[in-house]
């Protein structure tokens, strides 16, 4: 018999991405040495790694970082609290979920940055019109997910639970929360990076210190280095945060 | 325990799956109820439990459940209903939380009724590495550590294959015989219900009503001998008698539906 079947199986190859990375920047790396890229508009990636670490040395990006990983720690915590709650109240609650749906839907399209003006008026320049846009950006979608992953908590498990005796708090701990946990981490994920995007353009509009402050000054001087430095630290700075939630999945949901 | 079903009867919206529906069951009596599909057996046993409020009529509880026992009216469900981010012993455990025990206790009877399940090296296993019966084990021993005095079950049997369901059978008679609480069990598998029950109760189609009752007077631990095997096979017989022109004329009645509506 002629061998028919097999083909779409995804298997992994463990030195594809690295080879390919490696090409990628070689090919960079080559043609900022041959001189035909200019660095002005593209610096080559050794020069990149220099001025990262020149920076991280002696410059101040240390102080730009820490004051970015603040404000997007306290936005996104705050953030992903607020929307789970509300997430939650909106799942268990007819009235909560009423208002709820309305206001989402209404609020959820505003880009949360062309609030920012807004949050300045009220709260002035400081940290807490920076925090309470990442915080914004990051409610609207914790608050859907979870809302929609406590509507699907399974009913037999609830119903279940009320026939051992449950309480109803006892069955919101034990078998609603636990079980819209997946999606919570999901959303996570997503929410890591509006929460970035947000963190940077925020700093952009007014920041004496943050990673997206020194992106923009380092454009306006046109040290193409310094930016794309500045970049690379974003970048890991996602990769990082992404790679503690997967962790974090990895340890919660073992039972999946 | 005992409980009485007196004229019950339930609607969901203009739907009614359930008409004047009495029977009883008495202490250490196992009761089946089986019929055709959609006859609103899970239903009955909701109601039965205290999970839904009849439209009609009531389910009433007679005797006073022993004071050891945590949750009187326990039931055993369908898929076993465990919960996948819970350890075996953690699922068994959901039975004991809330209630006024110290941890060692807790620990002890989670011990005893896994060891008398058969689930002794399981205790820190995850659902999703367990097989259906072996699920369907824990669920059993989630609803013994409840110590309960009345069992409800739900198709307990129905999502194992046909020899896990055989062995299942006899070691759940195996520890019925020793507490003899009473229980209300579902089925639509006639076999179950004449091996396991001292009376079958059929249900009409939908809405459900009793049709029968057959009395299964031959003890439980005697039906494996030969010499009642056909007997219990022509009451199994007539059964299906009476439960195939039930399900006939339901399909029947489908298809004038769906004519009419053309």
């Amino acid at each position: 018999m002629r061998f028919r079947g097999g083909g779409f199986e995804i298997t992994p190859k463990r030195w594809f991405a690295p080879a390919f990375a490696v090409v990628l920047v070689g090919a960079w790396q080559a043609g900022s040495t041959s001189g035909r890229i200019d660095p002005l508009l593209l610096p080559g990636p050794v020069d990149v790694l220099e001025t990262l670490y020149r920076e991280l040395a002696q410059g101040d990006l240390a102080i730009h970082i820490g004051q970015s990983l603040t404000r997007l720690l306290l936005g996104w915590s705050i953030g992903s609290l607020a929307g789970l709650s509300v997430g939650l109240s909106m799942g268990l609650w007819s009235w909560c979920r009423a208002i709820g749906d309305a206001a989402i839907s209404s609020l959820y399209p505003i880009p949360k940055i062309a609030l920012l003006p807004l949050f300045i008026l009220w709260l002035g320049i400081g940290e807490s019109s920076k925090i309470t846009t990442i915080a914004l950006g990051v409610f609207f979608p914790m608050a859907v997910s979870v809302c929609a992953a406590v509507d699907a908590a399974p009913r037999p498990f609830i119903r279940m639970a009320q026939s051992f005796g449950l309480d109803r708090l006892s069955i919101i701990v034990k078998i609603v929360l636990p079980s819209a946990l997946p999606a919570m981490l999901a959303c996570a994920r997503i929410t890591v990076s509006t929460g970035l995007v947000l963190l940077v353009a925020a700093e952009m509009i007014g920041a004496q210190y943050g990673i997206g402050a020194y992106i923009l000054a380092a454009g306006n001087i046109m040290d193409s280095e310094k930016l794309l430095a500045g970049v690379l630290v974003i970048s890991l700075l996602g990769t990082c945060a992404g790679a503690v939630i997967a962790a974090l999945e990895r340890t919660l949901l073992r039972w999946r | 325990m005992e409980l009485e079903l007196r004229g019950l009867g339930h609607d969901f919206g203009s739907l009614t799956v359930l008409d004047n529906v009495s029977f009883a069951v008495r202490k250490s009596e196992i009761v089946s109820v089986i019929g055709p599909s959609g006859c609103g057996k899970s239903t009955l046993l909701a109601i039965a439990g205290g999970l839904i409020a009849p439209s009609r009529g009531s389910a009433v509880s007679l005797g006073v459940p022993p004071a050891a026992s945590l949750n009187p009216f326990t039931f055993v469900f369908q898929d076993a209903g465990l919960l996948p981010w819970r350890t075996v012993a953690g699922n068994v455990a959901l039975a004991l939380e809330g209630r006024p025990l110290s941890r060692k206790a807790q620990a002890e009877i989670i011990e005893e009724v896994l060891d008398r399940t058969g689930l002794c090296g399981f205790a820190k296993a995850y659902p999703k590495q367990l097989s259906g019966g072996m699920k369907q084990r824990v669920g059993i021993a989630r609803a013994l550590a409840a110590r309960p005095a009345f069992l409800l079950m739900d198709e307990p049997l129905s999502a194992v294959d046909a020899q896990t369901r055989e062995l299942l059978m006899e070691e759940f008679l195996a520890l019925w015989l020793r507490d003899r609480v009473s229980i209300l069990y579902v089925t639509h598998n006639l076999d179950e219900a004449v091996r396991l029950s001292d009376r079958i109760v059929v249900l009409s189609r939908r809405p459900g009503r009793v049709r029968e009752i057959v009395d299964v007077a031959i003890p439980q631990s005697e039906r494996r001998r030969p010499d009642v095997a056909s007997e219990l096979s022509a009451m199994q017989n007539d059964i299906w008698n009476l439960l195939r022109s039930e399900a006939r004329n339901a399909d029947r009645e489908l298809l004038s539906l769906e004519r009419a509506d053309v």
